[in-house]
């Protein structure tokens, strides 16, 4: 009986979820189908094939749609350097700083311990407005040197780092030091190394959030408005003549490389994210 | 942990200068961009607008928006109320059962937890568009629902009363997918030995799940619980591109979003995020408190 009720639920979770997978396929089977056909065709037919397959679409895509004044190889362009930029910023300046307090003994280590974690638990409503001031104030408002927001050190990613740094064997870092290397030379040659698989995740999954990212452009870089905040600033600034069709091809061509590199990557972003979970 | 005489003689005086220059980023970047932004928050919080000069006058607006009601604070308060519901009670408990199922070797489970990520990796404003335009009365939804019924699809996102519960539709749909790793990986890391043990006394499902699983995955169901009830009172969701706040769908947190983008106005919406973060505060301290109550932590 137990065992038949379980079954129950078994088929029960497995309907739910077949049916919120059938959606999420089909959505994007239909957004690439729409995206094949003309306007006005789009218009009269909702759901059917299309009549003639505009591949043409991705192309038109590519050459019209603007944002702000700007085309996509521009939107992919800024989407690449804010993307590459933020990554690098943030994770040099939380790997160096997970690593003394990893392996260092030093005074204030665990009260920024204590810190790190009330600042990952409380949350702080207000600091919108305060931050685009002093963004204004210091003269990194719509500048590529709106960067400098993304130094940090705290957070989840000091965690994650400072665990792995953790594990690696400190033996490691006296056999160094044993053959005259400095403090630097081996963080940077002995200890680095041994945690580039956990740097790569985390700089994917950072990479996918901030290539997704369209409040951060529309609200401090508007003119370099990247891929998923452009086709906003399209939706918008094209509100009366909107292409659905090109509007499709535009957001297909702004999940395409994120989708490609899950598609490649996703067996090691499954797995890293399926042994990265909390201890119970 | 690395000890002092752990390092070479030479090398230990360049331990401080070391630490020093590792720590230097971390420690500005953290004091710029929050220390230095949320003392700023409180004072602009406190300042007039127009004077600067420092007094009650933002709160004292806030209150007489709030209690005449005309503004949009109150619904905004309630929507944040319906998000943290969402957020923070039906999401993490239907992620964790589902979690369970998966680990519990669902057929097709792999299959689902791959599909079920796809949302996290395509941008939000692909995600809503396609979404927009599928639910709309000119959408393909309608176009079916018209053949078979004669009316088309009523437009419940663009509806004062409905278009919020549209945006909590789509948070959920589309919701399932990050926690459900982080349980899973939970899940995996349990001592197999335990759970055989408890089949063996006769638990059954719910009884497995409840008494056993639950209390060693407890601190990361409680973990998760608390980030996405700060999540909620910091992200502004989708609203942005469902309906830039009409419709009756502003939250707090888009609320202050909005007045910051749209205007130079900061020291009002400053004000409000200060007074919800006091309000919110204790209420992350008690789910917290609650969390930790519920279960005792178990080692294993």
């Amino acid at each position: 009986m137990i065992q038949k009720k379980f079954s129950v639920g078994k088929t029960v979770v497995f309907v739910a979820m077949a049916a919120v997978c059938a959606s999420y396929i089909l959505l994007m089977l239909w957004a690439f189908l729409s995206s094949l056909k003309g306007s006005v065709e789009f218009i009269g037919d909702k759901v059917g094939l299309p009549r003639h397959w505009l591949f043409s679409n991705y192309a038109k895509a590519w050459r019209t749609l603007r944002a702000g004044g700007k085309g996509v190889p521009t939107m992919i362009f800024n989407a690449l350097w804010y993307s590459c930029g933020v990554i690098v910023v943030s994770t040099a300046s939380t790997v160096c700083f997970a690593y003394v307090m990893a392996r260092f003994k030093f005074p204030g280590a665990k009260v920024i311990n204590v810190v790190n974690i009330f600042v990952m638990m409380v949350p702080i409503l207000g600091s919108l407005p305060s931050l685009m001031r002093i963004v204004l104030g210091l003269g990194l408002y719509d500048s590529p040197l709106f960067l400098l927001t993304s130094v940090s050190g705290m957070g989840g990613g000091l965690i994650i780092y400072r665990t792995a740094f953790r594990n690696v064997p400190w033996e490691f870092a006296e056999a160094a030091y044993i053959d005259g290397a400095g403090h630097f030379r081996t963080f940077l040659t002995v200890m680095l190394p041994q945690i580039v698989p956990i740097i790569v995740a985390l700089s994917i999954t950072s990479l996918i959030g901030v290539w997704n990212d369209y409040t951060t452009p529309i609200l401090f870089l508007p003119s370099y408005q990247n891929m998923a905040s452009g086709l906003y600033v399209y939706q918008i600034e094209n509100a009366r003549t909107l292409d659905t069709p090109l509007l499709f091809a535009g957001c297909l061509m702004c999940a395409a490389p994120m989708l490609a590199i899950f598609a490649f990557g996703q067996k090691y972003m499954m797995e890293i994210n399926l042994s990265g979970g909390l201890k119970g | 942990m690395e000890r002092y005489n752990d390092m070479p003689k030479g090398l230990r005086k360049w331990k401080y200068p070391f630490i020093f220059f590792m720590a230097l980023p971390a420690m500005a970047g953290f004091a710029v961009w929050y220390v230095m932004v949320n003392i700023n928050a409180i004072l602009m919080a406190f300042a007039d607008q127009n004077t600067g000069e420092l007094s009650f006058v933002n709160f004292q607006r806030l209150w007489g928006d709030v209690a005449s009601g005309a503004s949009e604070i109150l619904p905004a308060l309630r929507n944040t109320l319906y998000f943290f519901a969402l957020g923070t009670v039906v999401m993490p408990v239907v992620v964790y059962l589902l979690a369970y199922f998966f680990y519990k070797k669902l057929p097709g489970a792999k299959v689902f937890r791959v599909i079920l990520f796809v949302p996290s990796i395509v941008s939000g404003i692909v995600i809503v568009t396609l979404f927009t335009n599928l639910v709309s009365p000119a959408g393909p939804i309608s176009w079916v629902i018209y053949k078979i019924t004669g009316n088309p699809l009523t437009d419940y996102l663009h509806r004062d009363g409905s278009s919020i519960w549209v945006i909590l539709f789509y948070s959920f749909w589309f919701g399932f997918t990050g926690n459900l790793l982080i349980f899973m990986g939970t899940f995996n890391r349990l001592p197999e030995s335990v759970i055989e043990s408890a089949k063996l006394d006769g638990a059954n499902a719910f009884q497995e799940l409840w008494f056993v699983i639950t209390p060693m995955a407890w601190s990361t169901l409680s973990t998760i619980v608390i980030l996405s009830l700060t999540g909620i009172f910091t992200a502004s969701g989708p609203i942005l591109l469902f309906t830039n706040g009409a419709y009756d769908t502003f939250t707090i947190s888009f609320w202050i979003f909005l007045r910051t983008k749209d205007n130079a106005m900061y020291n009002y919406p400053a004000a409000v995020g200060l007074a919800f973060t006091v309000l919110g505060l204790p209420i992350v301290f008690l789910v917290w408190k609650l969390m930790n109550k519920a279960h005792s932590e178990v080692e294993y």
